[in-house]
């Protein structure tokens, strides 16, 4: 079932432009990534309260309403979350690249 | 009348010795104890390894995907989720929705002013004086001010000094250093070290080396290498620390007199000493650079030095004369240079085409491996690339560069300063041949004589002048707002005038 995960992972990867990919917790604990540890402590970390952030924010406005997705373009980079209960997708792509 | 005669024998008892009486007796003394008992001496073997601490660690996977029930539950969401992921993914390398699209505030650059200007009063009276270099400490918190005289004939006698303002304290008055290090000769060089905030390291006019802890009280200095027998012995030109994990204290420094040398402090005494050693010698340059000499050992002044940003075995030297040269810390040829009793070694790799005119600097970019920047007082401020012995790029001025800077933060911006005294930034995103604000030192003509980018607060930029003054720039939005793919268009600018 590793395997499975891994043949995900490299599916997302083929992607144009795709920097890392990182799988986190609901706790913002990073469980599996593509990225350097550095990197991925902080995106995770940021990134999980930002989700968090966003989510409450959608549902504060609308309680019978969810966040599905999440987009935050710089000037760098695309970030892209898919949040669900309890893990986080983050995909970092250089669109232009 | 002889004959044989048996004499009769005759017994007397001795009268000395007498019969000896024995009679039996017995002892017996305790049974011996006597038990058996094991020691063991145990056998040690020590061994000692030691690893370099690994910066850039790849791929750590904070595995915790041993456990099954975390897989697939991993595996549940990501197969929810990876459809959704992929379609924005596609979508996204399509989309050209953000193509035209630029902020505003990126439009406007916003006004570069002058901040303050620092005035050292006691030298300022002595119109002979000029501010000799800057450097922000690794906080951005203090900057160094070091003054020489423009006058030598012979030896340096002047009474120089190093100013520390430091910009965040109360206290602060432009007019009045918070702390004045006064030293015996001219300053030519000044950098603080590149973590330890208060440690700063001066280079003399002499080709004396100090190290001073501006944090102390009372006696700041901590090393020096005055006595050190094979330094250099003429004015320092640049220096570059280099802390490692064995030892904080070691930095590179060079000199007019062609020596580039790696020092180290020794703990038990607190001097400094050599530990490696180049030099530049005319006849190992390439013919091209039409430096010639007839003496044997004849140097060749280093005017600057720029270590690689990716790879600190590279170093990019200016030399008097213009010449531009890619020098290697991992030569190993020995120079054969007779006036040393120590082994210099010779660096020189390729040269690339000279200035006509003295460089003031050259500086690799931070931001790419193969760029960097040199400007001369023969007006040209040129880009080369390590892969071609042209400039990529030259930019002219009527009037000479004296020093020139990349900026920190945006990778297309490159700041100087010029001999008739104005503080010009490029912007290569907007023009390759116009810089995009040009701002007057003062009303007198005066030349700029140094340039610093604050390590920490981006905006900020130091300059001195030739007049003694220094002067710190708040910089405009848009020269420290990082752009869209700014190292790849700084790349495409090389290729571009490759062809």
């Amino acid at each position: 079932m590793a395997s499975e995960v891994e043949e995900t992972l490299k599916r997302i990867q083929t992607h144009k432009g795709v920097i890392g990919i990182i799988i986190v917790n609901s706790e913002g604990i990073p469980i599996k990534t593509t990225l350097d540890n550095s990197t991925t402590v902080q995106y995770a970390g940021l990134i999980t309260q930002l989700a968090d952030k966003a989510r409450s924010t959608v549902r504060d406005i609308d309680p019978t309403n969810d966040l599905t997705f999440l987009r935050i373009r710089s000037k760098k980079h695309e970030i892209m979350v898919a949040p669900d209960k309890e893990y986080l997708l983050i995909v970092i792509q250089n669109p232009s690249g | 009348m002889f004959e044989d005669h048996q004499p009769n024998y005759t017994e007397f008892v001795s009268a000395w010795k007498e019969t000896r009486a024995t009679q039996n007796n017995e002892s017996q003394t305790e049974a011996l104890l006597t038990a058996t008992e094991e020691t063991q001496v145990p056998e040690k073997s020590e061994v000692e390894i030691q690893t370099d601490e690994n910066k850039d660690e790849k791929h750590f996977n904070i595995d915790n995907m041993s456990n099954p029930e975390l897989i697939s539950g991993v595996l549940q969401f990501l197969n929810k989720v990876t459809d959704v992921m992929c379609a924005q993914l596609e979508k996204n390398s399509r989309s050209h929705a953000f193509d035209r699209y630029t902020l505003r505030s990126d439009l406007e650059y916003g006004n570069t002013d002058l901040k303050h200007t620092l005035v050292y009063e006691p030298l300022l009276k002595d119109s002979e004086f000029q501010c000799s270099d800057l450097s922000w400490n690794s906080t951005g918190t203090l900057l160094a001010v070091g003054y020489s005289s423009v006058l030598h004939d012979d030896w340096c006698t002047h009474d120089s000094a190093v100013c520390l303002w430091n910009l965040h304290r109360r206290d602060f008055n432009s007019r009045k250093p918070n702390t004045v290090i006064e030293t015996d000769c001219c300053l030519t060089c000044l950098s603080f070290h590149s973590n330890l905030a208060p440690v700063l390291a001066g280079g003399k006019f002499s080709g004396e080396i100090v190290l001073w802890n501006t944090g102390r009280e009372d006696d700041m200095t901590l090393a020096t290498t005055g006595a050190v027998t094979d330094s250099h012995h003429e004015a320092i030109t640049s220096l570059h620390w280099i802390p490692t994990h064995q030892d904080q204290f070691s930095f590179i420094s060079t000199s007019l007199d062609g020596k580039i040398l790696f020092w180290k402090i020794n703990d038990r005494n607190q001097s400094l000493e050599i530990k490696d050693g180049f030099i530049l010698l005319a006849d190992h340059l390439p013919r091209n650079l039409g430096i010639k000499s007839t003496r044997p050992d004849s140097e060749v002044g280093i005017t600057s030095m720029s270590l690689n940003s990716e790879d600190p075995s590279i170093c990019l030297i200016a030399t008097e004369g213009g010449g531009v040269i890619q020098g290697s810390f991992n030569s190993q040829s020995v120079a054969g240079y007779g006036a040393s009793s120590f082994t210099l070694k010779n660096p020189v790799v390729m040269s690339f085409t000279p200035h006509r005119g003295y460089i003031g600097s050259i500086q690799c970019s931070p931001h790419t491996r193969n760029l960097f920047l040199t400007c001369g007082s023969d007006g040209e401020l040129r880009i080369y690339s390590l892969l071609q012995s042209k400039p990529v790029l030259t930019i002219q001025s009527p009037v000479g560069f004296q020093k020139s800077w990349w900026s920190v933060v945006r990778p297309l911006v490159i700041s100087t300063v010029t001999a008739n005294g104005e503080l010009q930034i490029y912007d290569l995103q907007a023009s390759c041949s116009a810089p995009v604000s040009s701002l007057s030192f003062s009303q007198n003509s005066c030349s700029g004589t140094a340039l610093q980018f604050n390590p920490q607060s981006f905006e900020l930029l130091a300059s001195g002048t030739s007049d003694g003054k220094a002067q710190v720039w708040q910089l405009g939005n848009q020269l420290v707002a990082s752009g869209v793919q700014e190292v790849e268009k700084l790349n495409d600018i090389a290729k571009t005038t490759n062809d």
